[in-house]
Parts: structure tokens; sequence; C-alpha cells
């Protein structure tokens, strides 16, 4: 670099090559990263260019590993920074005198969600936390009220009717609103789709679907099931939730799109003969699903694109096999691999396998598959993809 | 490389190079001390070290300190190789727990110097790529400067501020949640 050399015995740090800068930069979390971009026009550019430390567009930036009963700590970074943006333990959450045990059950556009629980409870008693693991901002949100047992505390009691209540989905879009909204979704006899509980930061109060059932009569004469084999296949598109669902009228996947006040309000017919579908994710505007004609002798897997959200148009994308993929012939997707993300810029489809701990990206364009990282001994099986958004939010008032 | 036989390592190791600092004072170093910098590792590989590497970018003074650093991590190096993951570090710390507590006590200790001497280590480190030592020294520089404000970075390293008033407001406006 072309600065003024020996300007004294005190070196500058200005006088640092970009890259040996970058260096020092790389090594920072977003707040101080974001509080040093008022240094100068050279930090600011650096920070701003080269760091992606810019509020739009928000891109994947990795993945923390971490879930149900396990220690967080550890974070997958694709940008290739030696230590990440973000603090990947929570130890601004963990640290809080009023949080007892929190458990991650997803992120979205920024926002990470998780269930609180006390140490003992095997259920998010407390209710949820929402942060901003960027800033370090987090809001609590109090139980819905409903818990796995229909009737009391009692398990012995014997006229109790099994419901099972979906953990919480959370809904975000900085760009839209921002509000952030909590769906929690009731499932009925056969996993069938009854009702749904919506939390919005705007209410601050968890509001029940007004009428009984949240889809409405014509379909719920259709019968729509939640499979247990892919409850957790949901995603924001379009502002609503999108649920995975079975339609047991028309024998296929159907698509439920669960709006702002907890009514399905979209039905979408899944890809005709494309077995279940795994996962739903959205990338560069358009909703993407990942099929499997059985998931637990999984030989090959689909990957479709929606072309047309409102005729309904799905284009088969790709057809990859097991062996392809995960260098064998037979995958179970219950105990082998999981379909984590899609990035929401690039067609790049991310699987995790179990058995070597092996993040690895699927290049849709290139039709290439690429190892992305391989988790080390202690690390736990859980992936949960994350998209910074470094922006304060009014709504996220608790602080460190 | 990292399959590289027991011969091959006698050879490596019996192999000397010569290094030459800015100052034209020579230091004579084993080849697998000077390889844990890959633009020394490049030069040998095209077999362009004959007669001395010279370093016009480095000082005696420096030279010695990275020369230092590199001998007590070129031991390590061969366990280090094909894990560019920190992931994988499980299983090699369980290999030899005792020598990477040593080594890590030997790193705390070389990170004490002035800050000149810091800054000089990064260039250093930064031109011989040599990654652990990159790595040590900025994120020691990273520590030293995460809870500062700009204020006192701008003091600390002489950086005039250039931006404008009216541009450092907006910037202070946007990240006003970092300030706190």
């Amino acid at each position: 670099m072309d600065c003024p050399k020996d300007k004294g015995s005190e070196a500058t740090v200005a006088c640092l090559p970009d890259d040996a800068l970058e260096g020092i930069l790389s090594r920072l979390r977003a707040k101080p990263l974001s509080r040093f971009k008022c240094v100068s026009k050279g930090w600011c550019g650096l920070i701003a260019d080269r760091l992606c430390c810019c509020k739009f567009p928000q891109t994947l930036a990795g993945f923390f590993n971490g879930g149900p009963g396990e220690k967080y700590g550890d974070f997958i970074d694709l940008s290739g920074r030696p230590v990440p943006l973000v603090d990947p333990t929570f130890s601004f959450l963990t640290k809080a005198p009023d949080i007892e045990k929190i458990v991650l059950l997803g992120s979205c556009n920024g926002l990470v969600l998780f269930g609180h629980r006390r140490v003992s409870d095997t259920y998010n008693s407390l209710g949820y936390i929402v942060c901003n693991p960027a800033t370090e901002q987090w809001v609590t949100v109090p139980s819905s009220g409903w818990s796995t047992w229909d009737d009391g505390e009692d398990e012995e009691n014997q006229g109790d009717v099994r419901v099972e209540v979906l953990d919480a989905y959370l809904i975000f879009d900085p760009s839209v609103s921002p509000h952030f909204q909590l769906v929690q979704v009731q499932l009925g006899a056969l996993n069938s789709l009854e009702e749904a509980h919506n939390f919005s930061s705007v209410t601050g109060a968890w509001k029940r679907h007004e009428g009984r059932s949240i889809v409405d009569k014509v379909w719920s004469k259709c019968g729509i099931y939640i499979d247990s084999t892919n409850s957790s296949v949901g995603c924001l598109f379009n502002g609503m939730l999108h649920l995975c669902s079975y339609c047991s009228s028309e024998a296929r996947n159907m698509i439920v799109g669960i709006d702002g006040e907890g009514k399905a309000s979209k039905f979408i017919c899944g890809p005709e003969n494309c077995g279940l579908i795994v996962f739903m994710g959205q990338s560069q505007g358009l909703l993407y699903c990942v099929s499997v004609k059985d998931p637990f002798e999984m030989t090959e897997l689909s990957i479709w694109v929606l072309e047309d959200y409102d005729a309904e148009k799905w284009i088969l994308n790709h057809n990859l096999s097991s062996s392809q993929l995960f260098g064998r012939m037979q995958c179970s997707l219950i105990s082998d691999v999981d379909v984590v993300a899609i990035h929401p810029y690039h067609g790049l489809v991310f699987f995790f396998q179990y058995r070597d701990m092996k993040l690895i990206s699927y290049d849709m364009d290139r039709k290439e598959v690429h190892d992305v990282c391989t988790l080390g001994h202690g690390c736990c099986r859980f992936v949960t993809p994350y998209v910074p958004y470094f922006a304060e939010s009014a709504l996220l008032a608790k602080k460190r | 490389m990292a399959s590289a036989g027991s011969g091959d390592e006698k050879a490596a190791a019996a192999a000397m190079i010569t290094l030459i600092s800015s100052d034209n004072e020579k230091f004579e170093v084993t080849e697998a001390t000077a390889t844990l910098s890959q633009t020394i590792r490049h030069m040998i590989e095209d077999g362009c070290t004959d007669g001395g590497v010279p370093l016009p970018n480095v000082t005696s003074k420096i030279l010695a300190r990275v020369i230092e650093y590199c001998k007590k991590h070129a031991t390590a190096a061969a366990g280090e190789e094909g894990s560019s993951s920190s992931f994988s570090d499980a299983a090699f710390l369980e290999v030899d727990r005792a020598f990477l507590e040593e080594l890590e006590e030997f790193d705390d200790a070389f990170l004490e110097v002035d800050r000149a001497t810091l800054f000089d280590l990064i260039l250093a480190a930064n031109y011989l790529d040599i990654k652990g030592l990159l790595n040590l020294t900025c994120q020691k520089v990273a520590d030293s400067v995460k809870g500062k404000t700009p204020e006192q970075i701008r003091e600390m390293y002489n950086i005039v501020n250039d931006l404008t008033p009216e541009e450092e407001a907006e910037i202070r406006r946007e990240t006003q949640w970092a300030f706190e």
C-alpha cells in the first residue's frame, strides 16, 4: 500500500494493507464492526463493502449448530470469516437473569426464535424468546396457553385426547414490516389441521383464529393432514406461512398458506406424483420444494420450483439420485440426511449428512455437489440457516 | 504432503534455507520451519531459493520473531495439515493436549509486544502468508479494539476522521444499536 512509512515510531493501523486491516475487522462481531463505520471513510468503505455489513440484500451468512436439548456454540460461516458476525453461543441470552432454558426453534430473515422453558420442563412452559443476534436485542413472548395435553396437567387422565401442538413458526420480513408474528398450529385426530394461534408484535398478544377451524368448510371436508414425518416443513412466502400438508380427498401434497390472522387462505396442490414434500424454501422470489418417493428408503430426490404461484404451475428442476448426492444408493431422511436450506439468492440447496456430520451443497446451475464443512465430534445434528439483519428494532426492547 | 514418508521428512528436516532480512541479516532455518510460510513454500517448489531468500519487506528484528514463531509451530504443522476447518480440530486436540497447551502459552508470551511490533508482525505474516501467525496477531488486535468507541480507535491509531459531520451523523443514526 502506498502509505507514508515511518511517520514516527508509532505505526498506525490505517497504514496496514487492506488485507491485514480486513483480517482484523473479520475477527470482530457485528456490533463493534457497525460502530467502527464512523471511524473514517476508509473503515466505513471496508466494513460496508467487503464485509457485507450492509442492510440489503439480506443473504445467507451461515448456520447455527444446536437444537432441542443441545448446547449452542458453533456457527458454520459461509463467508469464510474466521469469527462469525454474531455470537453463536447466544451468551447475551443465556446470561440474562430472567432467562431459564432456551431451545433454538428456527430463524427468519434475521430474527431467531427460541422456546423458553424451566430447566425441568419438556415443553416451552415460559413461552418464547425472539432475538436479533446481530444487535443482541430480544423480547419475550408469553406462552399461548396451549399445552400438549388438552385437559390439564394430569397425564394419567383417561379422558385426555392427545393434541399435538407444533412448535411455533416465526414470521418476519423487514422489507414489509418491522413487526414479527408467531404462528402455532394445532392438530386434531390423525394430525388433521385444526386451529392456529397467532401472536403479533403489533398487539403483543396471542389470538386464536376466530372460526373454530382455520381451514374453511370446503377444504375441511377434504381433510388436510400434517404428516408427522415432515411436520416442520414450513416457510415464509408472499407474507404467509406456507405449511406442507397432505390432502386425503385429492391424495396429494397440499401446501397451505396461513395468513397473519391465522386463517388458511391459500391452498396450492403440490407437484403431481411427487411423493412426499420434505422441504420448502424460497429463492430469488420463487417457492421451491424438495420431494422424495420414500423418506425411509430414499433412492432419489426431486427439486421443484413453483413457477407460477397463482396458476400453481410446478416445474421439475432436478432429479438427483442418493448416490450422486450422498454417495449411497439408499438414505433415510429420518436417520441419515436432512434438507436444511435453500440459498435465498443463489441456486444452492444445502443438505446435512448425519453419518459424517457433513454439510454439503448442491449447485442447481452447475449441477455439482460440494462439501461445505464437517462438524466435529460433540456437535449436534441440528443446523439452522441464518440470514443476518443489521438494524435496530424497537420491538426487541431488551438489551444485554 | 501429509502422507510424506519418514525418509522424506528426514530429508526435509536436513535441508536448510537461508532467509535474508531487509537490513541484510542472514537467518538459516530448516525447510520445515520455512515452509510454514506459503510464500516461501512456493519459492522452494519453484526451486528459486538457492543463494538465500531475500525478504525486502521484513526487518531482522521482526524476522527473528517470525522465525521464533515458525520454529515452535513447525512441529505442530504436520498435525494441522488438512484440517482447514476449525470444526475438525477436536480429534487433533486429543492427539497431544499437553503440547497444545504449551503452544498456547508460547503464543500468549509471543504476543507480549508493543503495538508497533504487533503491526509489523501482521504485515510480515501477511506478506509471508503464515496463516497461524496472521490469525494470532489479528485476533490480538481485534480483541483489543472490540470494546472501544470510534473516537478511541482514531486516537489509538492516529486515524484522521475524514467523514463530514453529516455523514457521521447518518452512519450513527443507522447503527445506533451498536453504541449501546
